[in-house]
């Protein structure tokens, strides 16, 4: 069985397609009505949900949280249908701290839903005209008890929603991609030391591929980065980078095209292919963790978990790593066994 | 206002008051072979779809952000089909080359 692999990527793509497709997203909150509340004032407020299910749910209980010791719970909660919840809040008459306005979380809990948080859902302002019959206290009502989410789905995350399941398509691009310009990087020095032409043409075949792999993950990353950052290009620092690796790459093609010696052109191609991946490992690895970037598990924090990548999400992810990057690889082969005829045709006549 | 005067800036009825000049002739004639025309019209069909997007209603309320964004998964798994497209045809140009050399020997 020669094309276990080949099968493999297949059966990981349809997986990948189907689970990462149709397994829903974790109930979350879209947005309220109230942006502003004031200290010893009662706030009204209409959430409303994703993927909730506030009517069915026997206890829905909410909290606006400024810290871990400070927060107050709803008063009154009331659910409109399924996706909207009117929430009544009494604020104690002042702030904790000595700041004047301190932005506060919404945390809403469900026995069906688990719990859902819209970070800075409200800013409370210190309000001076204090309200002397409000006993309210920030330290009363704990967030506590919470009920947990046992559900399969993906985090909602408030700008990403549903393009969170674009981590298994956008991501595995630049993962296949290093692993392919890995392997093209290795026949370039298997072609250096042993002078083999196949060597040369794999090298080279691979080297297309990780190219095409490139373009449609910066391809990807912009249609995503256009709804989520609000432009398909933001001049990240990754987005650049990536960009000059592809450049880099490119180049390659150009300079064995400059040769009319197929030889000189092979070896000189070769020390550019490996002396092109020594470049792109500080360009994608080591400069976009020294700077802030728009990306997760950049600016200094190497890797990316918690909400980005869940436990849940990591049995798409890496299945789509491993599919997407073996699909690479069958392509690079079609291309490389495509040459190698072409090769051997031409040597003939 | 009638339609047909707008067309007529364009297209002349009468080419005599204009002589020997045909603007639509000089307009079309630098793309000579069909292949760019086709190439030149989708270019412009791209771009005034780009232009649109460009100008889309407030966030929020536009095509792409309704249901949670979904089509924003839905448009990156099209870029992706449409790579593997591109190199399908990148491949097909390929072996045609080597065929025709073949058949030429």
């Amino acid at each position: 069985m020669k094309h276990w692999w080949k099968i493999l990527s297949a059966m990981l793509l349809l997986y990948v397609l189907t689970i990462g497709l149709l397994a829903p997203l974790a109930p979350g909150i879209t947005l309220t009505d109230t942006t502003d509340a004031r200290t010893g004032r009662t706030v009204k407020m209409v959430v409303t949900g994703y993927n909730s299910s506030y009517r069915s749910a026997q206890e829905v209980r909410a909290w606006l949280e400024l810290d871990s010791t400070h927060a107050v719970c709803a008063t009154a909660v009331e659910a409109l249908n399924e996706q909207q919840l009117e929430l009544a809040f009494q604020l104690p008459n002042t702030l904790p701290g000595d700041k004047n306005i301190v932005p506060a979380t919404l945390i809403l809990n469900n026995e069906l839903d688990g719990s859902s948080v819209l970070p800075d859902a409200v800013f409370v302002k210190r309000d001076s005209l204090i309200d002397s019959t409000n006993v309210a206290s920030w330290t009363a009502c704990a967030v506590a008890g919470l009920y947990p989410n046992e559900r399969y789905d993906f985090p909602f995350r408030n700008i990403l929603a549903e393009t969170i399941r674009n981590l298994y398509f956008h991501v595995p691009m630049w993962f296949g991609m290093i692993f392919i310009f890995t392997a093209s990087m290795i026949f370039s020095v298997r072609h250096l030391r042993g002078g083999k032409a196949l060597d040369d043409i794999r090298a080279r075949t691979f080297a297309t591929v990780g190219i095409l792999y490139g373009l449609m993950g910066i391809v990807t990353g912009g249609i995503w980065a256009q709804y989520t950052w609000g432009s398909f290009w933001s001049f990240d620092v990754k987005q650049n980078m990536s960009a000059i690796a592809l450049l880099i790459y490119m180049a390659y093609f150009v300079l064995r095209g400059s040769f009319e010696d197929a030889d000189k052109s092979a070896r000189i191609g070769a020390v550019f292919n490996i002396f092109a991946f020594a470049a792109m490992i500080p360009l994608l690895f080591i400069i976009p963790r020294m700077t802030a970037s728009l990306h997760p598990g950049n600016g200094g924090n190497p890797g990316f978990g918690g909400e980005d990548l869940d436990n849940t999400m990591r049995t798409v992810f890496y299945p789509a790593v491993i599919g997407w990057t073996l699909l690479g690889f069958w392509i690079s082969q079609l291309l490389y066994r495509f040459e190698k005829v072409q090769q051997q045709l031409l040597d003939r006549f | 206002m009638s339609p047909f005067l707008e067309y007529s800036f364009i297209l002349p009825r009468d080419s005599a008051s204009l002589g020997n000049f045909n603007p639509i002739k000089v307009m079309v004639n630098p793309i000579k072979n069909n292949r760019s025309r086709l190439l030149f019209t989708l270019l412009f069909v791209l771009m005034s779809v780009a232009e649109s997007w460009a100008q889309a209603p407030a966030p929020e309320a536009d095509f792409m952000r309704s249901t949670g964004k979904i089509y924003v998964v839905v448009a990156v798994l099209v870029a992706i089909f449409v790579g593997i497209l591109a190199f399908l045809v990148y491949l097909e140009r390929k072996v045609t080359k080597l065929e025709t050399q073949i058949n030429d020997h």
